[in-house]
């Protein structure tokens, strides 16, 4: 083992590990572990190389691990990383994996530890969940595995026992679901004599998809629309990257008419104006409007058309954007800050009632039910 | 800072930004609250001492930018619990001097608070009229 080489400490606890002893049907966890800890090498490496879709090749050669010893302490089986096979495989960036094998080691640990107090990832890969079948598989009960050195959220050390496993398998999958409501340009509509027709639809979020309809319901609201908006209400299966694996159920789907279109038309022309808007454009102040903005202003657009008529669209000198409307008896504001997160507030037109800011991480579904619980949907 | 302003009745002009000014003429709540760099201070001109136009005049003559010129009164600050005091300005190198300038001071509200206030403030500059417009 060379200096520099990284090394990971799984301590095993149960009679069964006392005296230094490692049973040889608990072996497989290593490998295991090492599958796993490749999984989310490849999420970091993907997370920071977005223009990539595929890892390099070598990269998965360049995470080799070896058992170099077993500590006393019931038994410590110790891992260490091949930080010179990395350097043939991948030449130049062992630095740059040196970071990523750390990161995607607090990524297990992370998750592991998660899954102690009912904690889940919406979803994960197959890759993810097959190194996770095989982690651990040979634990009998009151037997477990400490991560040594990785402090808990409980302040103790993080560990996997047959609970969290368990919980695990069986909590994450590889796709999950959700209501995915918003809006996208009807780009064909095919109707055959028998059987389901479906609509092709561009959307902002997943492209050109197929939504699946009755014929006789295809030809009487969609026929001669093409080109037109249309809004959408669907339970949607996502994969764990949030990519779109099919459609569940179809609740609500409409052409959205002519002048709803042409004020979303108007509220994009205006967005799209702040494009121009550099870094001082508030009299010497304010910060150019990020992506970030951008991308939740079309994301609200999306998911909620239905007072764009109403919606007054300036920038914000923080670099972000702004969404000002009146309904019914208040005026509202959806500010967009520069990270994307949002901040809904208003007040009583004629009265004393106000909306103190609500904050939030995106426009999500906490956000999107506060707001039709304030304004209305329709 | 000068005199606090006792004038319930004084109207304050507010020029507004480009940006911050619809297609349709309708201004953002935006300007009805100190951005970061006034420091919980919001600037604004005395029609006891200057006009709408006088003041939108000095203000573009003084290299920034407005199109149009919105009032409170100092009774309408004052119900927001926005104190209003004098703040003439005088000449500079680059800056004309400014003598009908003041201040409504937002320090006694949290950045989250201002927010509504600026909102109540524009839905009543708005109902006032716009005074001025380039």
């Amino acid at each position: 083992m060379r200096d520099d080489d990284k090394t990971f400490r799984l301590r095993y606890t149960g009679t069964r590990f006392e005296g230094t002893r490692l049973p040889v049907d608990v072996l497989s966890d290593l490998p295991a572990f090492r599958d796993l800890l490749v999984a989310f090498a490849k999420d970091q490496f993907r997370t920071a190389n977005t223009d990539k879709q595929r890892v390099p090749k070598g990269f998965d050669k360049s995470l080799s691990f070896n058992l170099v010893g077993i500590d006393n302490g019931s038994a410590v089986p110790i891992i260490s990383w091949n930080r010179n096979l990395a350097q043939a495989n991948l030449p130049g960036i062992a630095d740059d994996l040196e970071n990523i094998v750390d990161a995607s080691y607090q990524d297990v640990v992370r998750l592991i530890d998660n899954a102690g107090s009912s904690v889940f990832p919406k979803s994960l890969s197959s890759e993810h969940i097959r190194a996770l079948n095989k982690l651990g598989s040979g634990l009998r009960d009151n037997e477990r595995i400490e991560f040594q050195g990785a402090q808990g959220k409980d302040g103790g050390v993080v560990f996997l026992d047959n609970f969290r496993r368990k919980a695990l398998i069986t909590k994450v999958h590889q796709t999950y679901q959700s209501r995915h409501d918003g809006t996208g340009v009807l780009r064909g509509a095919y109707m055959p004599a028998d059987g389901l027709g479906y609509l092709d639809v561009e959307t902002v979020v997943y492209g050109l998809i197929k939504i699946s309809l009755e014929p006789d319901f295809i030809k009487e609201n969609f026929d001669g629309n093409l080109g037109s908006a249309v809004q959408f209400d669907m339970q949607v299966e996502l994969d764990d990257s949030d990519k779109l694996v099919s459609i569940v159920d179809v609740f609500d789907i409409v052409v959205i008419d002519a002048q709803r279109e042409a004020s979303l038309e108007r509220c994009r022309a205006r967005l799209t104006g702040f494009r121009v808007l550099s870094d001082g454009w508030h009299d010497d102040d304010g910060m150019a409007i990020s992506e970030a903005a951008f991308t939740a202003a079309d994301r609200f657009l999306s998911k909620r058309p239905n007072r764009v008529s109403a919606y007054k669209v300036y920038p914000t000198p923080d670099g972000g954007i702004l969404f000002e409307f009146e309904h019914g008896e208040w005026d509202w504001s959806v500010e967009l800050a520069a990270s994307g997160s949002v901040e809904f507030y208003g007040v009583q037109i004629d009265s004393d009632g106000e909306l103190s800011p609500q904050k939030y991480p995106a426009i999500d579904d906490a956000f999107l039910k506060l707001f039709d619980e304030k304004t209305g949907r329709n | 800072m000068g005199e606090v302003l006792a004038d319930a009745g004084e109207i304050l002009f507010r020029q507004i930004h480009p940006t911050f000014v619809e297609e349709d003429g309708e201004p953002s709540s935006q300007p009805f609250m100190p951005s970061k760099k006034d420091n919980n201070m919001l600037s604004v001109d005395r029609s006891s001492l200057t006009d709408a136009a006088g003041s939108h005049a000095l203000y573009v003559a003084n290299g920034q930018a407005s199109v149009a010129v919105y009032g409170l009164t100092v009774g309408e600050f004052d119900k927001e619990k926005l104190p209003c005091m004098a703040d003439p300005l005088g000449k500079t190198d680059k800056l004309t001097a400014n003598p009908a300038h003041a201040l409504a001071e937002y320090t006694a509200h949290s950045a989250n608070q201002q927010k509504n206030i600026a909102k109540r403030l524009k839905i009543v500059a708005r109902a006032r009229g716009l005074l001025f417009a380039s």
